[in-house]
């Protein structure tokens, strides 16, 4: 597989009047790879998405994709292109089969029974066919969703907030079928205000907030990179105050009855546990705990996300 | 009761704020009852036109003419006497025209026996005010001849029908109910379809598959034509099963079947496309196509109505496509059906273009 990038994105600008949905974004996409557009609702993920996908005109900027120009001649590439919307809404009197042989008409696919019925296995469908999609539950309309952007057989995925409304399993499902795809070698665009989605699913994370880049880096070097240290935590802490561990040099945070201790970047936790626990403050137990992606998001953009929602 | 009646003002303020609701508890009833209050108060004392040829042009006619003009119930206008009669009353497509012979004055006066000729469709609602008018006219000329020396009666009626074969009313209703199918179905079903593809983001899902706006629309088109062939050949199977039919779709019939299509597709494509959503497409597909469903002569003759609505059936495309299908189908009138497909073709062109340019599936 060449690594000549799939999408190469460069100064995209999407401005409404004095509102700066998207401004001066750039990236570049490989081959292969799970790229996350990561932000809380209003970041300009959708309308950077929606762009990529011929959908809404840039103000400026340019967008290549599969070689093309998308701002010019996205037709060229539609049939390489599978698309799952924010929005997403089946045909509600349709079955998962016909809407599958449906959308495999509209890009020139002749499906057999069984492709159908590999397509619909692939999205865990199997036990849905005799449904109408007005039937289906929310996982399993995007589900449906997913497949009908499988059906061109595309290069290249672009899966806005795929997620977005599913309970907890229906989440683990998509992402195992999404890796599943990655393995194929498929290149998967995806938005999300998750931070623990892009964090287990992403080979990059590019971080977005008010039209504007972030961050851009591997889930883990986001985390290396503006996550923090080390904390320990120490469990059933027994003092009255803190006084003794704040002496000590490191920075705490009493959380319940338990006390977080942060430790700077590159200090010793092996030397950071044999102080405490020769100090003399009283605590039943200690554990350490590494920083996460939400630790490198929220020391970036001031805040964690929460239900779509930037939480201060 | 206090929970009943904020149940009440919450329901009321949610049904009102509904166009659908709103229309057809407030405006639909008051369109109904203009449209029928003027058509059926006029209809107490009708005055029905009455193309009259007056091959004598003596006294006697003359007065004869103006005892018609007295009656009040007929309108008189005349017919160049040069005209030949068939042809005139086949180009005009005429359901009714009286035909005062050379020599009747001369003829009556010498106390011999004369009739005038009445050309008429026994099919449509007018043609007994016109039998009963003509029939009476004739009696009180009669009973006025100067100069009468025998008791019978020397001036009659003879009645000759309009149209070559033995049509009953179906016949007649059949081709409006054809346009008033095409109207219902392409206006109607495509404005809420296109207004539900909009609000539901399948124009949207669609525009990122190879799928082209124009292939929808054809596809669209196809299946309205499909669907409308199908119910055009029920409803001729079951008119001639039950009733006996004997109207035939001629190739001008079936043009104007295309074109009223992709008039009324065009139509309700543009009104989906432009509506915010499902419901006020519909509201708007309702406002159009229920009063051109009463005032473009699918139910009763543009002749019985007013005036005014007389006008304004003839802004309405449905007048066009049932009084072109009518003409060429009933009194093999292809000129006129020509000119009525050309305005059907000429608007459905400009409706087509219209709704192409604003239907966008793109995002701004």
């Amino acid at each position: 597989m060449s690594n000549k990038p799939i999408i190469t994105v460069t100064n995209l600008k999407k401005h409404y009047g004095d509102i700066k949905a998207v401004d001066g974004v750039s990236f570049e996409v490989s081959p292969g790879e799970i790229f996350s557009c990561l932000g809380p609702n209003g970041a300009g993920k959708t309308t950077t998405v929606e762009m990529m996908e011929g959908l809404r005109t840039p103000t400026s900027g340019s967008i290549e994709i599969l070689g093309a120009d998308v701002t010019q001649d996205y037709a060229s590439i539609r049939h390489r292109v599978g698309v799952l919307p924010q929005d997403f809404q089946p045909f509600d009197r349709l079955k998962a089969p016909e809407a599958i042989a449906y959308f495999g008409g509209l890009y020139g696919r002749k499906m057999t029974k069984q492709d159908v019925a590999d397509l619909i296995d692939a999205v865990a469908l199997s036990h849905r066919t005799d449904s109408v999609a007005m039937k289906l539950s929310g996982g399993e309309k995007r589900r449906l969703g997913l497949a009908l952007a499988l059906v061109g057989e595309p290069e290249l995925l672009f899966l806005d907030e795929p997620t977005t409304g599913l309970d907890a399993q229906a989440r683990r499902g998509l992402w195992r079928l999404l890796e599943g795809l990655r393995d194929e070698g498929k290149t998967i665009f995806l938005t999300t205000h998750y931070l623990d989605e892009a964090e287990i699913l992403s080979d990059d994370v590019f971080v977005m907030h008010k039209g504007k880049e972030i961050a851009r880096a591997p889930p883990m070097g986001l985390v290396e990179q503006h996550g923090g240290g080390i904390s320990i935590l120490l469990l059933d802490y027994a003092e009255k105050s803190t006084d003794k561990v704040e002496a000590m040099g490191f920075g705490v945070e009493r959380i319940r009855n338990n006390v977080k201790v942060n430790l700077t970047e590159g200090a010793s936790v092996r030397e950071a546990i044999r102080r405490l626990d020769t100090s003399g403050v009283q605590f039943r137990d200690l554990i350490t705990i590494e920083p996460t992606l939400e630790d490198a998001f929220i020391n970036l953009v001031g805040g964690t996300i929460v239900g779509g929602e930037l939480k201060k | 009761m206090s929970r009943i009646i904020a149940d009440l003002k919450a329901f009321a303020t949610q049904y009102m704020r509904n166009p659908v609701g709103a229309f057809f508890a407030l405006v639909f009833p008051i369109i109904l009852v203009l449209i029928f209050g003027s058509v059926f108060s006029q209809s107490a004392s009708p005055e029905v036109p009455l193309p009259v040829q007056d091959l004598d042009g003596s006294a006697i006619s003359g007065q004869f003419l103006e005892i018609l003009n007295q009656t009040g119930t007929v309108e008189v206008s005349m017919i160049s006497p040069t005209a030949d009669i068939d042809d005139h009353i086949r180009d005009n497509s005429l359901s009714a025209a009286l035909v005062i012979p050379a020599g009747f004055g001369a003829t009556a006066l010498s106390n011999t026996s004369v009739n005038v000729t009445l050309y008429g469709d026994q099919t449509v609602s007018s043609y007994g005010i016109v039998v009963g008018t003509v029939g009476a006219a004739v009696e009180i000329l009669d009973r006025n001849l100067p100069n009468r020396t025998v008791p019978d009666q020397l001036v009659g009626m003879v009645t000759a029908d309009i149209v070559g074969e033995d049509f009953s009313f179906i016949d007649f209703f059949l081709p409006g109910m054809i346009a008033f199918t095409i109207m219902i179905n392409g206006l109607f079903i495509l404005s809420a379809l296109s207004a539900e593809y909009k609000s539901r983001g399948y124009f949207k899902l669609l525009a990122t598959t190879p799928l082209g706006k124009s292939e929808w629309v054809l596809s669209k088109f196809l299946w309205f034509l499909i669907i409308m062939l199908i119910s055009i050949f029920l409803m001729f199977a079951i008119s001639i099963g039950a009733f006996g039919v004997k109207v035939t779709i001629t190739p001008l019939a079936l043009a104007l079947i295309l074109a009223g299509i992709l008039l009324f597709t065009s139509m309700g494509l543009l009104i989906g496309v432009w509506a915010k959503d499902v419901e006020s497409a519909s509201t708007i597909g309702n406002a159009i196509g229920f009063p051109m469903m009463f005032l473009s002569g699918i139910f009763f003759q543009l002749e019985m109505m007013p005036e005014a609505l007389q006008v304004i059936a003839y802004a309405l495309p449905l007048t066009y496509l049932s009084e072109g299908m009518r003409a060429t189908m009933i009194y093999g009138n292809d000129t006129t059906a020509l000119i009525d497909l050309a305005v059907v073709l000429i608007l459905a062109v400009f409706f087509f273009i219209v709704a192409s340019k604003l239907m966008s599936w793109k995002e701004k």
